[in-house]
């Protein structure tokens, strides 16, 4: 069952949580696996914001140290309710006591009894029931209503507080902004109405208890008198229709007076009352009681128990409103996370050390006789060795012999094994468009390092091919890393690389 | 045993892109410079905290012909060949990268391969394959394109159905939610012991982005609340002041809305997890167009022929709701009690009493003017077309893909909402009017517009990528 600070606190939860944050599905979602894990209830939506309502709470005791506000406001919602009803009780019984001073001179008329205490009452509720027929039809929110309704329910409930729990220190801001949010929501509506009722409740009993104690405890005698032209007939019938609602119930002769009773308690102020039987004026106080019954306490009840029923509804609609679907969602959606854990900072070595400046030859080959042209085994197709050594040749360079390299390690080894012996210049082609890895620096290195004779030697640095009989130029990053990796150990290197077409 | 998986392949194919798109982590090192990764980094799959999975990135292979020669050199038992590989060469300088990317596999760990598909296959690829192949762990592929050229692709598609038990297209800079979905589902086959834990991984994944989608709906509502219901409030005393009052204040609530908008905005991109990817929408598109410009008001929203269905009103972006309060003969009683108030203040020997009382928020003896909130119904539709447009990138933009200034395709010329079927535009502005007039009624039919929203999501999140424009499936490149 949620009591009125749970749904206060409810809302003051969810208002200050933020949707986007994610940590708070995080927090959500450990209250759900607790509960899981301590077999605590949670399969319903109802069981789920219990258990989240209650973690919330111990979370905020824990860092504050001090009880909820709204249990403040709940509590004064419930003085406030009593009081209410204490009043009522009072001033019915008062005001019954101060009418029923009976002097014996004349009988109470009955027409005052009814426009004091039934006729306004009457009045009230069907004013009552006329304006939430309008606002129905107008369509207006609520809203308006409660503009007014809210800071003086807040006000109100702020000098409660003060006065009878002593919890001064909060402010009527304070509480104010815990009733932020359900303006426009019915939820506080009802406590207020339902009070207002309890109010009209009482006063009624109060009268009642009056009058059944006046009329058992003294000898009332009740006329009726008038100077309109209302014959005994006529108020007769009038009677008889008032008394419709319990006529049917009771003996006619307590249900309402009969003609002759009426008859013979009309007050004829000429006359004095020595003519009245007692009989006669004895015969209206059932009737007037069960009116106050039917016409005074009963609508109050209706009206109050519609506001509980109400009330209970309300609670029941906003608590399955999005916002708190979305909270028992979220708990039961599990936290995935899929990141690394933060890189700690490594202070990033660079390198690029300094290169030795080679100084590189790139104008004028150095060499014209007959040269070793090396080829990756891969480009055998596209572009084709052929379509390469055409390309070096004419740069002026003279190839005696193509050799594949790259096919595997061991035969890689093997030419450098057999190339100490070798005193040809070396051109080697590079897929440049490719990663620089270690093996195939290596590769040049071992041939910049056995090169002790220090024959010139050409590296042809090729773009990414686009057709068996064009070569293509590299990128110039591409190009820049290649020459940096390979002149990090080879001096003297000439770098060849193929013109860009023209577009 | 957490199943692992090692994201292996030859330098600068992409391995860390596609683990940053996979794991939806822009903080992996990304470079042109190949070599960037040089040390294992695992990326855990924790769900409610407890490690599921995990992806391990790894360097590239330095060395592939000389390990593939050691490797069969080696005639020892075949279960340990990998250890034994390393046990004898991890002090070895030039093979640091090479006994590194073997850390995973030694711990156990399942193999996914990448390749760059749009270039031609190599030898040293082909080496690489098969070093994998010998280690005996379960392998899938990835072919990761990083240029358009498909001319390769079956060439490598032949290889790797030699060598891997499974293979897939994958590319670190489109991939959408789904795709990643679909990479996960495909791991599943190539190990039975792990398919379980994958069926849970992706299970909980596809709840995981659905709740995301979820909380950006309530985002945008949250959004469309505030920005719906803002306004401002100022005073002058004079009536020659209000002209420069009312330019003052529309100047402020201008700024105020663009500050509400962006900050919306900026906590679906958190959702979504880009730390770096910073609405770098292409600069020519449509968003960086002043939210309250002629131009945005022309582009995005609603046409006239649908703001008749809707039953609204469209024209100048915040006109209509400039009001002027207090002084004005509608208001005359307050300008009376104002006056009242005033000669009670100079009897009692007070100035001001008449402008500190407030009545109702209005200063009497003021002239108060509000600006908002705005009620043109046209104005929730151009917010809304924005943070679709907003969303649409975010979401496309993967984390692995770092080139935030190249952006250049053209993007969608108009809105969203003018292409909503008319059902749903009902509903839409539905909610739209209530937001204005009446927030508890709005928050009854938040579902059906959260509704709309969300299959919304859907439509930009199938097809994704930046060349395509989500909604008309034309390229708009
Ligand atoms: N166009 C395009 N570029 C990509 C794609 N994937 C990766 N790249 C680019 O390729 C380069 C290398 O990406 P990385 O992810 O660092 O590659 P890697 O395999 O981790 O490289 P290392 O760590 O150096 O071995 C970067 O410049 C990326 O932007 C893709 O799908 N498309
Ligand atoms: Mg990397």
């Amino acid at each position: 069952m949620w009591k009125l600070e749970d749904i206060l606190d409810l809302n003051h939860f969810s208002q200050s949580d933020d949707v986007s944050n994610d940590d708070l599905h995080q927090r959500d979602r450990e209250i759900y696996l607790r509960a899981k894990k301590n077999s605590v209830p949670h399969t319903t939506h109802a069981e789920r914001l219990h258990l989240w309502l209650h973690a919330r709470r111990a979370a905020l005791q824990k860092s504050h140290g001090e009880g909820m506000h709204s249990r403040v406001i709940a509590k004064s919602t419930a003085t406030l309710k009593a009081l209410l009803f204490a009043l009522g009780l009072i001033i019915g019984a008062g005001s019954g006591l101060s009418y029923f001073v009976y002097t014996g001179k004349t009988p109470l008329n009955v027409f005052t009894f009814f426009t004091i205490f039934i006729l306004p009452q009457l009045f009230l509720v069907a004013l009552l029931l006329g304006k939430s027929v309008f606002i129905k039809l107008s369509r207006k929110p609520l809203s308006s209503a409660m503009n007014i309704l809210l800071p003086l329910f807040s006000v109100l409930l702020t000098s409660i507080n003060r006065r009878y729990f002593k919890a001064a220190e909060q402010s009527s801001r304070e509480s104010a902004s815990y009733l932020n949010g359900l303006k426009e929501n019915t939820i506080l509506f009802y406590p207020i109405f339902l009070g207002v009722q309890l109010f009209g409740v009482a006063l009624n009993l109060g009268l009642i208890a009056i009058t059944a104690f006046k009329v058992t405890t003294a000898d009332l005698a009740f006329g009726w008198q008038t100077t309109l032209q209302l014959g005994a007939e006529r108020l007769f019938s009038l009677v008889k229709i008032v008394a419709l609602p319990w006529s049917w119930l009771l003996p006619s002769e307590i249900a309402y007076p009969s003609l002759a009773h009426i008859e013979g308690s009309r007050i004829i102020l000429k006359e004095g009352m020595f003519h009245l039987a007692t009989e006669n004026l004895i015969s209206w106080w059932p009737f007037l009681l069960m009116s106050l019954v039917i016409y005074g306490l009963l609508p109050r009840i209706i009206l109050a128990s519609a506001a509980v029923f109400m009330e209970k509804r309300a609670r029941y609609r906003y608590l399955n409103s999005t916002r708190f679907r979305r909270i028992t969602k979220q708990m039961q959606t599990p936290v995935v996370t899929t990141q690394a854990e933060p890189l700690e900072l490594i202070s990033e070595i660079t390198e690029n050390e300094q290169i030795p400046s080679s100084s590189r030859q790139e104008e004028q080959p150095a060499f014209k006789n007959g040269a070793l042209l090396l080829v990756p085994v891969d480009l055998q197709l596209e572009p084709d060795s052929k379509t390469i050594q055409r390309y070096v040749q004419s740069q002026g360079y003279i190839v005696e012999n193509t050799f594949p390299i790259f096919q595997d390690y061991s035969s890689d080894q093997e030419f450098l094994r057999n190339f100490n012996i070798l005193s040809t210049p070396i051109i080697v082609a590079i897929e440049a468009w490719m990663a620089p890895i270690t093996e195939q620096l290596n590769f040049i290195h071992s041939i910049c390092a056995a090169n002790k004779n220090r024959l010139p030697m050409v590296i042809l640095l090729l773009g990414k091919p686009k057709s068996a009989k064009s070569i293509e130029s590299p990128h110039q990053q591409d190009m820049k890393l290649w020459q940096d990796k390979i002149d990090r150990q080879c001096r003297d290197v000439i770098y060849l690389t193929p013109q860009q077409k023209a577009e | 045993m957490i199943p692992e998986f090692a994201i292996l392949g030859h330098p600068n194919e992409g391995k860390s892109s596609v683990l940053s798109t996979l794991a939806e982590d822009d903080t992996v090192q990304i470079s042109a410079t190949p070599g960037e990764t040089k040390e294992c980094r695992t990326f855990p799959v924790k769900i409610d905290g407890q490690e599921i999975i995990r992806f391990t990135d790894t360097p590239g292979f330095q060395n592939p012909g000389k390990m593939l020669y050691l490797l069969k050199e080696d005639d020892g038992s075949a279960d340990t060949l990998l250890e034994r590989f390393h046990e004898r060469h991890h002090n070895d300088p030039e093979m640091v990268h090479d006994c590194e990317l073997l850390m995973p596999l030694l711990r156990g760990a399942g193999i996914i391969y990448v390749a760059d598909g749009s270039r031609p296959l190599r030898n040293v690829d082909l080496a690489e394959m098969e070093i994998l192949r010998l280690s005996g762990k379960p392998r899938m592929a990835i072919l990761n394109c990083k240029e358009d050229d498909t001319s390769y692709l079956d060439q490598w598609k032949t290889e790797f159905r030699k060598h891997f038990n499974s293979s897939r297209m994958f590319n670190a800079h489109r991939a959408t939610y789904r795709e990643r979905i679909r990479l996960l589902e495909a791991l599943k086959s190539i190990e039975q012991d792990w398919h379980d834990t994958l069926d849970y991984v992706v299970k909980t994944f596809i709840n995981d982005w659905q709740a995301r989608n979820n909380r950006c709906a309530d985002i945008i509502c949250a959004m469309l609340r505030s920005c719906l219901r803002h306004s401002l409030t100022g005073s002058t005393d004079t009536q020659s002041a209000i002209a420069a009052e009312k330019e003052k204040l529309y100047g402020c609530y201008t700024a105020e809305i663009k500050k509400l908008e962006s900050s919306h905005h900026q906590q679906i991109r958190k959702l979504f997890k880009h730390n770096i990817f910073n609405y770098q929408l292409p600069s020519q598109s449509i968003y960086h167009q002043d939210l309250f410009s002629t131009e945005t008001w022309n582009v995005l929203g609603l046409r006239k022929t649908q703001l008749a269905v809707v039953g609204g009103v469209g024209g100048a972006a915040l006109a209509a709701t400039i009001d002027i309060a207090a002084g004005g003969a509608s208001l005359g009683l307050f300008t009376t009690m104002g006056g009242a108030l005033g000669a009670l203040g100079a009897v009692y020997g007070s100035k001001n009493i008449a402008s500190k009382i407030k009545f109702l928020g209005m200063s009497a003896g003021k002239y108060t003017i509000q600006v908002g909130p705005n009620a043109n119904s046209q104005f929730p539709f151009i917010l809304l077309d924005r943070v679709l447009i907003y969303y649409a990138h975010i979401i496309n933009w993967t984390h692995g893909r770092r080139d935030y200034h190249t952006l250049s395709e053209s993007e969608v010329q108009r809105g969203y909402s003018e292409r909503l079927p008319t059902s749903s535009l009902k509903k839409v502005a539905k909610y739209f009017h209530y937001l204005q007039k009446d927030l508890a009624k709005a928050e009854q039919h938040e579902y059906r517009f959260k509704e709309e929203l969300l299959s919304l999501f859907d439509t930009l999140s199938t097809t994704g990528n930046h060349e395509k424009d989500p909604l008309n499936g034309k390229n708009s490149g």
